[in-house]
Parts: structure tokens; sequence; C-alpha cells
């Protein structure tokens, strides 16, 4: 992949008695946000850890433009990675902290100033490590993945800790680094902030891929959509709408009905004369889909 | 008329410079990871203390040697019941305890070198902290993604560690130095400087401090556990001296009943730094001081190697 996509082939990570990983392949699209999903233990942290070369897997490989991370001239000016264990010395303020990734990556320490002033924890930069809260240090974290001001962004359960009004903030920062062009992974638990933040999701269990697209074409693919009916003569519509549709009754009277869509039922009400009271999509969300494509696979392993 | 369609106005990237040397930035790195956070100067107040410990006792030792030395009214009276190589001995001995020229210099070896037992364990504690740190801290991750050439982090962390060692010696050198000085002056005696005994203890000096420092800088390389690699530097500090000795002596009495056995005491670490810094023999079998270097600077790197090697297969979670 020439452009800044992240490229995952064949990615396998064997541990002494769990495949914690195995045989995992997916791409990610620059100028979009996916979102990365999966059970507790599904191999997401591993995963990302592998494409950052902290950890070693045991087959596959990983390519961000094309090339693998260690590979990378510079490579926190190109890759920004928050992960879970992204920690800082106790007793370092936030901004020597900061100001050490710098050092190392020949960025001007004044730099630092300008991500802890972009991720609002310019109050609290010389202050030590040991004293933020677990929100300030996840600011502290993505402000350290901004110090580059990379191409490509990992995140790793980036709203852990945040409250509602960080999360607000993140989902703002996210897009609008996607809108610039760049490419942004995020793994997370949070299905319902996903659905409001991804363009793109990939969904693992097991360590196995289970699905990867645009976020409606993954909900719609989890079967058909659901149409709730009322109308006064249900057995004349059901019977009408024929064999190949499931309905069943709901509470208050309404009919749930898999198989048909919405010109679909109306057609056949108009011919059995059932005078249709209400006609609504039900939408899936994310989280119904996530549940059922990962159903069973969630063992802890 | 004609508009000109306009793409949207690019976001405002900054343009971030490139700065440092690119081998040095690592150092630099290094070094401001030692100088932000506590340990530097609570190791350097330690050291301190240490050192004005040391040159407490050594300065009183020094003005009673030297006080003896210039007692010109003594004179040497053999003990009872000697026989005569025992009086030869004792004739030397009470010459040397007389002769103020070499009390002189010996007491400037001791008290210009003021401090160095402690002093070796902690630069050799703190080589060890520069990587446990990482993995006691967690921040081996952020490091590592800020060089995933985790063999150039090791030896940027090395440079620094020898000069952590550096500094140590010349803080400890400059007290010692100050105080000596004063103390020589005010017994209006030479401060032996210009002796080569004393300017080869304290070559030998600065040649301890770098290597321990080395040595558990390879230890921490080794033991990424911090609480491992301290207590593993205590044991090697502290109970290599003594157990070697007792070791190697038990071996000679018991086991192998050659010379060579108590040479190859050598190989302990403490012993070999002993033998380095000592600037006569140690004890009668002790191997050259060179032999003292050379064991010193195998041990940190046979530990750093495979601790290097270890650690680029490792996996940082």
């Amino acid at each position: 992949m020439a452009d800044d996509g992240i490229a995952v082939s064949g990615l396998t990570k064997v541990y002494k008695n769990v495949r914690a990983v195995d045989d995992l392949s997916f791409t990610v699209s620059p100028g979009r946000v996916t979102g990365f999903l999966g059970p507790n233990g599904a191999g997401k942290t591993t995963t990302l850890r592998m494409v950052l070369n902290l950890v070693r897997p045991t087959a596959g490989t990983a390519t961000i433009a094309g090339r693998r991370y260690a590979d990378l001239t510079d490579p926190i000016r190109k890759v920004g990675a928050l992960l879970e264990a992204s920690s800082a010395h106790r007793g370092r303020t936030g901004r020597n902290h900061l100001r050490i990734l710098c050092d190392a990556a020949g960025i001007p320490v004044g730099r630092a100033d300008d991500v802890l002033a972009a991720v609002g924890l310019t109050p609290a930069a010389g202050r030590k490590f040991k004293g933020y809260s677990l929100g300030m240090r996840q600011r502290l974290g993505i402000a350290a993945a901004l110090l580059g001001d990379p191409d490509v962004l990992i995140l790793d359960e980036p709203a852990n800790g945040l409250d509602p009004e960080g999360i607000r903030w993140m989902r703002g920062l996210l897009k609008s680094l996607a809108d610039e062009g760049r490419t942004v992974l995020v793994s997370s638990h949070l299905l319902s902030e996903m659905e409001l933040l991804a363009d793109d999701v990939v969904i693992i269990a097991a360590g196995r891929l289970v699905r990867q697209g645009p976020v409606a074409e993954v909900i719609d693919s989890a079967g058909a959509a659901q149409m709730l009916v009322r109308t006064p003569r249900p057995e004349a519509l059901v019977a009408e709408l024929g064999a190949a549709v499931t309905a069943t009754p709901v509470e208050g009277g309404a009919l749930r009905i898999i198989g048909a869509d919405g010109p679909a039922i109306g057609a056949a009400a108009m011919r059995a004369g059932a005078e249709i009271h209400e006609l609504t999509v039900e939408r899936r969300d994310l989280e119904d889909v996530f549940l059922q494509l990962t159903a069973g696979k969630a063992d802890i392993r | 008329m004609s508009t000109t369609l306009q793409a949207p106005p690019a976001a405002s990237r900054p343009v971030i410079a490139h700065v440092g040397v690119p081998g040095l930035r690592l150092v630099r790195s290094e070094i401001r990871k030692v100088t932000t956070t506590n340990a530097w100067w609570l190791f350097g107040l330690a050291s301190l203390a240490f050192t004005g410990l040391a040159l407490f006792i050594n300065m009183s030792e020094a003005a009673e040697h030297i006080r003896r030395a210039r007692d010109t009214a003594a004179v040497f009276k053999p003990g009872r019941g000697m026989d005569a190589a025992e009086i030869a001995a004792a004739r030397v001995e009470f010459a040397q305890l007389h002769d103020l020229q070499l009390q002189a210099v010996n007491a400037a070896g001791n008290i210009f070198t003021s401090g160095q037992f402690f002093g070796l364990l902690l630069v050799m504690l703190l080589g060890a902290l520069v990587i446990t740190n990482e993995f006691q801290y967690q921040t081996a991750t952020a490091t590592f993604l800020t060089t995933p050439q985790r063999t150039r982090v090791v030896f940027g962390k090395l440079f620094a560690v020898l000069g952590l060692g550096l500094v140590f010696w010349l803080v400890s050198r400059a007290v010692s130095f100050a105080a000596g000085l004063i103390f020589f002056h005010n017994l209006g005696l030479t401060n032996s400087l210009g002796e080569w005994p004393v300017q080869r203890a304290i070559i030998f000096n600065l040649v301890a401090y770098l290597l321990w420092a080395l040595l558990g800088f390879g230890l921490g390389t080794l033991i990424h556990n911090q609480i491992g690699a301290v207590v593993t530097s205590m044991i090697v500090y502290f109970g290599g001296l003594i157990g070697g000795i007792g070791v190697f002596s038990l071996i000679r009495e018991y086991v192998i009943h050659e010379d060579w056995v108590l040479t190859s005491a050598v190989v302990m670490p403490p012993i070999a730094s002993q033998i380095m810094v000592s600037p006569e023999k140690l004890y009668a079998e002790a191997a050259p001081w060179w032999a003292g270097v050379l064991v010193l600077t195998g041990w940190s790197l046979i530990a750093g190697i495979i601790g290097i090697v270890i650690n680029r297969r490792r996996d940082i979670a």
C-alpha cells in the first residue's frame, strides 16, 4: 500500500497455549476513522502491539504506508500511538515526559507545550505524573501520540477514563484528524461511541477477523432489516406476505416482520385490504450486530 | 466572469524542525530521563554524605599516622622473645611507620579517593535503575515507539550511564580534593599529588566508577525486574568480596591445594575492583591490576550482551 494505510496480513501470535491472534488480515484506509472492535481477550491489544513492533508476531506481517514500523525513519513523525500501558515515570512532570520523547525523536522540545495545549493539559504541565487523574493520563498519552504530527494514529481504548465531555472532545479530535486525510485506527469497547465515531469497523473475536467494512454495511450484512407494522388485520397481512416472511407479535399489538421491506409490506397490505397504522424500520445498532457476530466467541481463553 | 473553484484550505499542519545530532539524540534523551526525576540528587546526596564520612575517618587516621611518623623521639625496641627474623620484620615496619614521606603518600592516596566504597555501589545501582525504570514505570513502550531499534536505545543509555559515573566521580573527587588540600596545608605537608602512587589511585578510582556503573547497567539489561536487579547488584557488591574470599580460601584449603586458586578469586567483581585500585598486591597470590579491569569489563559485557539479545526479541506488553 503506497498511501498511509495500515495493512495487516496473516498476523498470528501464539503464546504458550493460546493463539491470541490467529491469521488475521485487514486493511485500514486513510482519511477515515476505523474502529477496531472485539470482546475482551479477542487479541486487539496484541494486534496493535504487533503493528507497532512492540510484540513479535509468530507469523504474518503488518505494514504502515507499506513499511514495517521498525523500518520507518523517524517513526513518531509518521505514526502516533496511544497504548493502554503507555505510562510515564511517577515522579516526572508531564512536560518533561514529552520533552524526553522530543529529544529522542529530534523534535524541538517546544513542541511538548504545543501538544499539551492541544489536549488541554497546559495547567498540569508542570505537575508530576503520579498526581494525574486517569483522564489526564489519557490526555498526556494522546499528547505524546500527536508530538510528531503523524499521518497515522493508532489508539488503544482512548476513551478509557475520560468523562463525557472528554469523550466528546476525543470524538471531535479524531474526526478532524481523519478529515485532514490521516489514518485513524481506534480500539474500543464502547460500541455506541464507535457508531458515532467510526466510518469503518474491523471486528475480531478469538483472534480472528469476524467482519470488516463501513459501519452501515457491517450492520446490514448481519441480517435483513426488521420492520414494525401496526394494523387492525394482522392475520390478513401475514397471509398475504407468504411463508418466506417471519412475523412475530410484539407488545402493543404490533408485528415484527423479518424478510420483507417497506414497499413489499405496503403492497401486501393493499392487496389484503389491511389498513396500515404504523410502518417503521427497526434499525439495528452496532451493539446488536456486534453481539450477534461475536456470540459464543467471547469466552475467556 | 468566471469563478475559480478553490480546494478547501488545507488544515494548517505544523512544521516540525529536525533538531539534534542523530547519534546524540538518544543520549540526550536518556540524560534528561535521569535529571527529571529525584533519583540523581538523592543518590548524589548519599554519595556526598558517604564521601564526607569517609573523609572524616580517613583524615583522622592520617592525622594519627602522620603524628606518629613525625615523632622523632620514638626509637625501635624489639619485643621480648622475638627471634632474629621477627626482629628484622618489626624493624622494617617501624621504619615504615616513621617514614613521613611514605605516610604522607599513603594518606594522600586514601584521602583523595575517599568515599569509594559506597560511591561505587551507588553508581552501580544508578546504572541498574537507568534501564529497569523503563519496565518498572512502563515507559519502555513510549521509548521503543520513538526508537524501535532497541539496541540503539541500550547504547544511548550506556553513554548516559558512563557520563553519570564520570559526574559522580568528579563531584566526589572535587569534595575530597578541597578537603585534602586544606588538610595537608594545615599540617604543613606536601599534598603528594605529584607522586605516582597517588595519581594512580585517583586514575583507577575513576576507572572503578566507570566499570561499576557499567556492571550495574549490564545487570539491569539482563534483569528487567527492578527489585531483582537491585538485590542482585547488592549481593554482587557485598557478598562477592567476603563470600569470594571465603569460598576460594576453602577450595584452596580442602579441594585444590594450589596457589592459582587464590589468584583466580579475581573473577569475583569486588575482588577484581580491589585488586585494580590497590597500588600494592592485595595479597601475595593476587592477580595483576589489569586482570581486575578485564574481569569487571568482562562481566559487564556478558550481562549486557545477553541482555541486549533477550531485549531484541522480548515482547513489550
